[in-house]
């Protein structure tokens, strides 16, 4: 493996293949030699207004070849590239931007949000792109006067500068800063090549939001690999299947949430993939029924990646026989995964505990969070956050997030409970958290069930049989949904929230059981 | 044939059948914005487009979606309009 900066990704495959399609996107095709002049266009034009090493630059642009441009030129005008969603609230763009001390954010050209939101975040430069008849169009406004900062001196080795700024998606507390550097990028974008035996052939589906960094993978490993990605703004079923169908995609990073709608849309015929060798999900776990749906109606097996923003992806799971929901699979070439207990220590080889890994590709801390960075980033490791088990294969069963509640002293693993709730056959799911009672914190318990006809009693009964007296849950509530985010990731901060609408929604449903 | 009210009421219940009894939707007028239900979002969009498609056997097309799906009444007027559905 030789290092490539990834500044250099685009620049090396138009040298290589100038011709060749870099790009798909609203129709068009666009080659690497192209696209390698725009981003050249737009690094000089970032370089005469200032921006350059030490500066970052929020991009709050969709999936679109304006991102790719932005993205590039960024990096190689030497600042850090800061992709924020598009479909944050006014106050947390305004908040984001103003903690990333942004000096340039790039927007779309038809963007209708007034220039004093970013004006509010102290931003020096609100640059605007789009593309007309083939023309990269830029229009920039000037909301402060800012100190001149061109030629800012790169220091040390450029492999270990910062090039990315990224957030975590908050699903344990508040949003955390944390810098990439040119070495995260390329590893992340070579572990998930190698994993997978991409090549130049490949043809990406840019579907999942390169704002985020699984989405991001897509971006980076295509252009690594010098393939061609197709970019699709907006996911929806039918337009995405017929990017498989007709551009001949090869490889598709998609979310469960994804994979679930596909599945389910409808479609009359159904039309056949044979291209798409290479379906993978990640962001959130894929459930044994979804990955049957999938399979049943494409005949394509869907393999899983496993990761997170702090490391990026880490383990990949290629198995077509999906038996085990909890198995996302071996650490891809080059990372290390290990299992530790509450004290860090390492567990032997099937113990349960904190997932740590190792790996070129993670982040070394969080902005200004000393605190957090010394719970997630320990000895070299990363942790996640998750816990874990390692089989007798080395294979990673991801069991849950870490969360451990402290009832009257005793500390209770959520996820422990959890899974004795859905050992239930009438259960589908379930979700353990503490209700706070005075100073205290009573175990509570929000359960989906299959069908009718359980009652709380007779589960209760199931507990008791597997669990001390502890870990029983004091309050059961019987809910249709448990609550998540928009990539169908369960949030458990709003399960209190969540538990209340259900009640008032259905007062006399059979809700609590002490 | 089902006309115009049986297609809203049809919507409206799928719309509920979607978002779970959680979120009550009994007295939503067929104009207000699905915007303005705090329950409907891009993912909950994306799978009433999906149990509408399945239930009325069409798709929506991928432009003007905005527009289909700002209302209950919209996307009732959109699913008369491909189906031939609505006349009394």
């Amino acid at each position: 493996m030789t290092f490539v900066n990834p500044k250099d990704f685009i620049g090396n495959a138009a040298r290589r293949s100038p011709d060749k399609t870099a790009v798909v996107f609203a129709g068009e095709a666009v080659s690497y030699a192209v696209l390698n002049d725009w981003i050249g266009a737009l690094a000089r034009w970032l370089k005469v207004a200032g921006v350059g090493a030490g500066d970052t630059v929020a991009l709050s642009l969709p999936n679109s070849l304006e991102f790719i441009v932005a993205f590039y030129a960024v990096m190689r005008a030497g600042a850090v590239v800061f992709p924020v969603s598009p479909k944050l609230t006014r106050k947390e763009l305004v908040g984001l931007l103003t903690d990333a001390h942004a000096d340039c954010v790039i927007h779309p050209k038809d963007d209708p949000r007034p220039l004093e939101v970013f004006q509010s975040a102290d931003v020096s430069i609100a640059l605007q792109l789009g593309f007309s008849g083939g023309d990269l169009l830029l229009e920039s406004a000037a909301l402060r006067v800012r100190p001149q900062a061109a030629d800012k001196p790169v220091r040390g080795r450029t492999r270990y500068q910062p090039v990315v700024r990224q957030y975590s998606s908050g699903s344990t507390g508040t949003p955390k800063h944390m810098l990439k550097t040119s070495r995260n990028l390329f590893h992340d974008a070579w572990h998930f090549a190698a994993a997978f035996g991409l090549t130049e052939k490949d043809v990406f589906l840019g579907a999942a939001p390169f704002c985020h960094n699984y989405g991001l993978l897509s971006l980076l490993a295509a252009s690594y690999l010098g393939a061609t990605l197709v970019v699709v703004k907006q996911f929806l079923p039918h337009a995405v299947l017929e990017h498989i169908h007709k551009d001949q995609v090869t490889v598709y990073l998609a979310t469960p949430a994804m994979l679930e709608i596909l599945a389910d849309c409808y479609l009359d015929p159904v039309p056949s993939l044979p291209s798409l060798r290479c379906c993978v999900s990640s962001t959130a776990p894929l459930t044994k029924a979804v990955f049957e749906r999938f399979h049943c109606r494409f005949g394509l097996p869907v393999f899983q990646v496993y990761g997170s923003t702090e490391t990026a992806t880490n383990t990949v799971q290629k198995i077509t026989d999906y038996t085990d929901e909890t198995l996302v699979g071996t650490p891809m070439p080059g990372i290390e995964v290990q299992i530790f207990d509450e004290h860090f220590r390492r567990l032997p080889r099937g113990g349960v505990g904190r997932i740590g890994i190792k790996s070129s590709s993670a982040c070394g801390g969080y902005l200004h969070n000393a605190a957090a960075s010394a719970q997630t980033f320990r000895a070299g490791y990363v942790f996640p956050g998750d816990l874990g088990q390692l089989d007798a294969d080395g294979a990673l069963h991801v069991l849950g997030r870490d969360n451990v509640i402290n009832v009257g002293g005793m500390k209770v693993d959520a996820l422990e409970v959890e899974r004795v709730l859905n050992s239930h056959p009438a259960v589908a799911e379930s979700l353990v958290y503490g209700a706070t009672d005075g100073n205290d914190q009573r175990l509570s318990a929000a359960v989906v069930l299959r069908s009718g006809g359980l009652t709380v009693a007779e589960l209760l009964d199931h507990c008791r049989a597997r669990l001390s007296e502890h870990k029983l849950p004091k309050i059961t509530h019987i809910v249709d949904t448990l609550p998540r985010d928009e990539h169908g990731k369960i949030v458990r901060k709003a399960i209190k929230a969540h538990v209340r609408r259900s009640r008032g929604a259905d007062p006399e449903k059979p809700l609590k059981s002490s | 044939m089902m006309n115009a009210n049986t297609v809203g009421r049809k919507v409206a219940e799928v719309i509920q059948e979607v978002l779970g009894p959680e979120t009550e939707l009994a007295g939503l007028d067929p104009k207000t914005p699905l915007k303005a239900v705090s329950a409907i979002d891009s993912l909950a969009a994306l799978r009433i487009m999906v149990a509408l498609e399945n239930e009325f056997k069409l798709k929506f097309e991928a432009a003007n979606l905005e527009e289909t799906f700002h209302s209950v009444e919209t996307i009732t007027r959109y699913i008369e309009a491909r189906t031939g559905q609505g006349a009394a």
